[in-house]
């Protein structure tokens, strides 16, 4: 399975002054926000860091990452989607544009900006004219029959997280067979377990995001 | 009609209407629209208001883009001027350039040479202006422009409304057909004026007095009101 970004159409961020943008989706609950929240703690010490949040209804999820005060409160900006989450990442990304480049205005340069979606449904995925790289984000709990299900996000997406991994006895998931069918449906394609909220596998989410940034930096195309 | 009408007019076209309800989710909210009968009754009085300042707006800007340089850039600003005074909460004013500069993003990057000198002269300005003013240099005439800003007007709230309520979508088109066929004489009518009245702008002569001034003050307040909600899922 290629991944989006090996499609003719992308020919990598089209100006190189700005942020490297990264697109952070998957379904309500899986832990996008967490995720965000514990990707900004550990890097922002190595790279200044975003956040755009496409909250359905509220600024629920800007409102959290600000009051976890993973990141200054002018780095975090929200968009609001119309009911259309996936609209406002693949479709019709101007909003999500405009509010990157906000906040690039407001804080100046900004090394990575980090795009959370709404949480939405499996063919949710980013366009690439709005980010460089995506994540995907499924959790156990969700149902571990997701990742064999497929759908854009899980077979195309650069990383594949599979969240709350410590869950799995509680609900009955397993883990190993989820990882198995994801792997089946994405070839080559990466594929990371993790617990968010106990710190387990960031360490090596943040490895392919530092690599994956030298990569888009360094070369015309990944 | 030229084909690039088309384009401008469908809702897939990446200029972040999606996002807007002009004010439908508040009014929602409120309880003054609740059914198919009563957006029917919200369009109507929408279109026949506020429906024609918009017409004129973008007639009178799309005639502008005739003139020589030096008067244009004073033509536009004396039609947003006209268009701020016009649009009185500060939510509607902001909205209508939030609004604009997406459709300029979108429409800039479509026809990027037809677009390239208008970009400047256009940054900062209001829907109507930009709308009337852009397509002008896209070949589309005064009148297909202010259909274009039209059909906007109306669909927006339009199918806000059909998703907070659960319309059923048949109707709601039927009920979008009806509101634009009824005004379509109008339309028509104020969009040819507003060329005429047009020319002395173009010459250097400011004056928009002509350009009506009957606007929807429930739905402007209901602009206001929203931007002050704290769970909201439209922009506007």
């Amino acid at each position: 399975m290629s991944r989006l970004t090996d499609s003719p159409q992308y020919c990598g961020p089209a100006d190189r002054d700005r942020a490297w943008r990264v697109g952070i989706g998957g379904p309500v609950g899986s832990g996008k926000t967490a995720l965000v929240a514990s990707l900004c703690e550990r890097m922002k010490a190595t790279f200044p860091i975003g956040v755009v949040t496409n909250d359905i209804f509220t600024t629920e999820d800007a409102d959290t990452l600000r009051r976890m005060g993973v990141l200054d409160p002018d780095r975090i900006v929200a968009v609001r989607t119309g009911c259309c989450p996936h609209t406002a990442i693949r479709d019709d990304i101007g909003a999500n544009l405009d509010a990157v480049e906000q906040l690039e205005r407001a804080v100046g340069p900004v090394g990575v900006i980090l795009i959370e979606s709404g949480g939405d449904n499996l063919t949710a995925t980013f366009s690439y004219g709005l980010v460089d790289r995506q994540i995907f984000v499924l959790d156990v709990a969700g149902g571990d029959d997701v990742a064999r299900k497929g759908g854009p996000g899980v077979t195309r997406s650069d990383l594949l997280v599979v969240n709350k991994v410590d869950l799995a006895p509680l609900v009955g998931a397993d883990v190993d067979r989820m990882l198995s069918d994801a792997k089946a449906a994405r070839g080559t394609l990466p594929v990371i377990p993790t617990a968010v909220r106990h710190g387990q596998g960031i360490d090596r989410v943040i490895g392919w995001l530092v690599d994956e940034r030298r990569r888009t930096l360094a070369g015309p195309g990944p | 009609m030229q084909p690039v009408v088309m384009l401008l007019c469908d809702g897939r076209f990446p200029s972040g209407s999606y996002a807007y309800s002009a004010g439908m989710e508040h009014s929602v909210s409120w309880g003054d629209v609740a059914d198919i009968a009563t957006v029917r009754e919200h369009l109507a009085g929408r279109l026949s208001t506020t429906g024609i300042m918009a017409a004129q707006v973008v007639a009178a800007a799309s005639k502008l883009a005739a003139a020589p340089a030096p008067q244009r850039a004073a033509g536009l600003d004396a039609l947003d001027t006209a268009v701020d005074a016009r649009l009185a909460p500060a939510a509607a004013r902001d909205t209508s350039r939030e609004q604009a500069r997406r459709w300029l993003r979108a429409a800039s990057a479509t026809w990027p040479e037809a677009l390239r000198t208008a970009g400047d002269l256009l940054a900062g300005r209001h829907f109507w202006v930009v709308l009337g003013f852009a397509t002008a240099a896209l070949g589309i005439e005064p009148q297909d422009a202010a259909w274009a800003a039209i059909y906007d007007l109306a669909s927006t709230p339009l199918w806000a409304a059909s998703r907070l309520l659960g319309l059923d979508p048949f109707e709601s088109a039927h009920v979008l057909a009806g509101a634009l066929a009824h005004i379509a004489v109008e339309i028509h009518a104020v969009a040819r004026e507003a060329v005429l009245a047009a020319e002395p702008l173009g010459n250097g002569i400011a004056g928009t007095e002509w350009i009506s001034s009957i606007v929807a003050p429930l739905s402007d307040l209901a602009a206001q009101a929203h931007l002050e909600r704290e769970e909201r899922l439209f922009a506007s």
